[in-house]
């Protein structure tokens, strides 16, 4: 029987007047990655500090790893066996890369050989740099070596890759396959629709405290019904008639941009229609509705 | 046990490599005590270092003159190393007699104490007078002989300072000691350690005990320049004396945490740190007594635990006494380390106030 790794119901939490948890539901398999997708102020991180021991719910329950993290019994079992990574600040910038990792495997019952974790974060050479010294990217993966100094069952990675370049962040991502390869059960925050879909086969949207849309992320895309997009880029071209599942069809100074069900009907249409009336085809293309189209259409609001 | 040791280690090396902090910690009262020694504490007590250099005849007659005299203590070198530890601080005089007749003799002072300086000029005339005297053999119309005057009861200035100084160190230490923690809490470091197992109060417990290491080790490296320089010497008492600075130490460690507890930002815990520092180190008795005071004034000194912690060091360091005489101190120590303790559970916090 597989125990879910995470299990949630009905979690509510309110800091004064504000709800920043409005009954939140939500369970995570072992060994899967969820992304939990949304803009600051979600909910996201008061979320993961419930799982986490940090905070307590006002109301619902957790399990994390079969154990209540509300409790302090629970807690201390839940903190043994999970790997945290908080923003990329949470370090002492005066203590070297090894000695960090030390640090942190001293306060675990089960832990990972320092010398094995930077190894395979590729921060071996780092070792004896001090924390403060390194860049960006280097000290984003020394936060997530040490979410697995206790070798722990399930991690949490609030934003792993905010404020990197693009190239630091796909070393981080990959370290983050590395550490699903392994079994290990992974919840991470992102701001980033890129990371989401590449990283995770379980995606939850939250906004205002509450998850609003959860699934794959092709799933939710297609749950939502947005249809897909076709822009033609073809001067002088005028359409005439009407094509199946067609939403809106607006002119531009040199095409089309159409709004439709499926994007087969719309191409077919397009081109009877330029055929007909000899006119040249430039472009044409056919976009689909991505995550960050879901996202919109849910919040009303821009990610980034 | 191992988590505390990790700790404890982390967080040695964390104070250490904090330069603004060693050398606030440290070196700010060495140079404070040197300072005030040097100014008030140098006709009590302790000795005018002479060296003496140059070549001719009368070199060696000169620095036995110069020996004889109460007060001095006499080292031979040579002219350039003679007046480059005038400048160093390690004499206080250099002698250099040179050849010819007359021979000609230079004073070299450090400028630091002009009616010391002008006492100790005459002492060389008076001695080169006398070597004059002898060497001729003509026989001396005066016999003057300049001697230094210990301060009155058999105490100096220094007796007075050391243990101000120690008290000082403790307080200042202690209530800084909350700007890391402050630091830490802004960076998220101290949410960091809260989701590890390890109880929370083992990071604390480990600071604290970090603390107190560096505590010693500064007051011993006051003490070790107060008996080096000034001469002092601890009278006894140091039952009591370890006693008083365990109770002060913890006291102002407290304070420092509720410090951190109260401000938000590092800033703000430094600028309340001193506002309660600054006061406290004029009001304390630290630099000059101050029990005699009467009206508000005394009544504003009696309330500073400083003095307190300054008046049990003296009785015991500098006077030989024993916890008897310096009961109602260690009480009072005692009163403020519990409130202070409790100030600080109170108001601490392990996470940053939201904006």
């Amino acid at each position: 029987m597989a125990l879910p790794a995470i299990e949630a119901v009905g979690l509510c939490k309110r800091y004064g007047a504000r709800k920043a948890l409005d009954g939140v539901s939500l369970t995570v398999a072992e060994g899967e990655i969820l992304a939990l997708l949304g803009p600051n102020g979600a909910g996201k991180t008061t979320f993961l500090e419930i799982l986490e021991g940090l905070r307590l719910a006002d109301e619902g329950r957790a399990r994390v790893l079969g154990e209540d993290p509300a409790t302090p019994r629970g807690r201390r079992r839940v903190q043994e066996r999970i790997g945290v990574s908080l923003q990329s600040t949470s370090l002492f910038d005066t203590l070297t890369v090894a000695e960090t990792l030390e640090l942190f495997a001293a306060l675990y019952p089960r832990r990972e050989s320092a010398a094995d974790l930077m190894a395979r974060m590729g921060i071996a050479d780092r070792a004896r740099v001090r924390v403060g010294e390194l860049s960006g990217g280097q000290r984003q993966r020394v936060v997530l070596a040490l979410a697995l100094v206790n070798r722990p069952d399930l991690v949490f990675l609030d934003e792993p890759t905010t404020g990197l370049d693009p190239v630091a962040r796909r070393y981080v991502w990959d370290s983050i396959r590395d550490i699903a390869e392994r079994g290990q059960t992974i919840v991470l925050t992102t701001h980033y629709m890129e990371e989401a879909t590449r990283l995770a086969r379980h995606v939850a949207i939250m906004d205002c405290g509450r998850i609003v849309a959860e699934g794959t992320p092709e799933g939710i895309v297609s749950a939502l019904g947005l249809g897909v997009r076709v822009r033609v880029e073809a001067p002088g071209l005028t359409l005439a008639g009407e094509a199946v599942g067609v939403r809106s069809a607006v002119a531009g100074d040199d095409g089309w941009r159409i709004e439709a069900d499926r994007a087969e009907p719309v191409v077919e249409w397009v081109f009877a229609q330029a055929r007909e009336q000899g006119v040249d085809i430039r472009r044409l293309e056919v976009e689909r509705a991505t995550l960050e189209d879901a996202f919109v259409h849910l919040t009303g609001r821009d990610l980034a | 046990m191992k988590a505390l040791m990790a700790l404890v280690g982390a967080n040695l090396k964390l104070v250490v490599r904090n330069r603004q902090t060693m050398v606030w910690s440290l070196a700010f009262p060495l140079m404070l005590m040197l300072l005030l020694g040097l100014f008030f504490g140098h006709a009590s007590g302790s000795s005018t270092r002479v060296a003496v250099a140059g070549s001719g005849p009368y070199r060696a007659a000169v620095a036995q003159g110069l020996a004889r005299v109460p007060g001095f203590s006499v080292s031979n070198t040579n002219p350039v190393k003679a007046v480059q530890e005038v400048r160093s601080g390690k004499a206080d005089m250099a002698v250099v007699v040179g050849d010819g007749r007359p021979a000609r003799l230079t004073v070299w002072q450090s400028g630091a104490d002009v009616a010391v300086n002008g006492q100790d000029a005459l002492v060389v005339r008076q001695v080169a007078a006398a070597v004059q005297a002898a060497l001729t053999r003509t026989p001396p119309l005066f016999q003057i002989t300049v001697r230094t005057v210990a301060g009155g009861g058999g105490h100096t200035y220094i007796d007075f300072l050391v243990p101000g100084i120690l008290a000082m160190e403790l307080m200042s230490n202690g209530l800084f000691s909350g700007l890391a923690l402050v630091t830490y809490r802004e960076q998220g470091i101290l949410r960091r350690l809260r989701v590890t197992p390890m109880p929370t109060l083992l990071f604390l417990a480990a600071r604290i005990l970090v603390q107190l290491v560096v505590m010693v080790v500064q007051l011993a490296l006051t003490l070790g320049v107060a008996v080096a320089l000034f001469g002092y010497r601890p009278a006894g008492g140091a039952g009591a004396a370890a006693v008083a600075i365990l109770l002060g130490a913890l006291a102002f460690i407290a304070t420092g945490f509720f410090v951190a507890g109260v401000a938000r930002t590092a800033d703000a815990a430094s600028a309340i740190a001193n506002l309660i520092n600054l006061p406290m180190m004029f009001l304390g008795g630290v630099f000059f007594p101050t029990s005699g005071f009467g009206g508000a004034f005394g009544f504003l000194v009696r309330l500073v635990p400083l003095g307190y912690l300054a008046s049990a060091l003296r009785l015991t360091l500098s006077n030989g006494e024993g916890f008897g005489a310096v009961g109602t101190d260690l009480a009072v120590l005692a009163l403020t380390l519990l409130l202070t303790t409790g100030l600080a559970a109170r108001f601490f916090r392990w996470e940053s106030r939201p904006a």
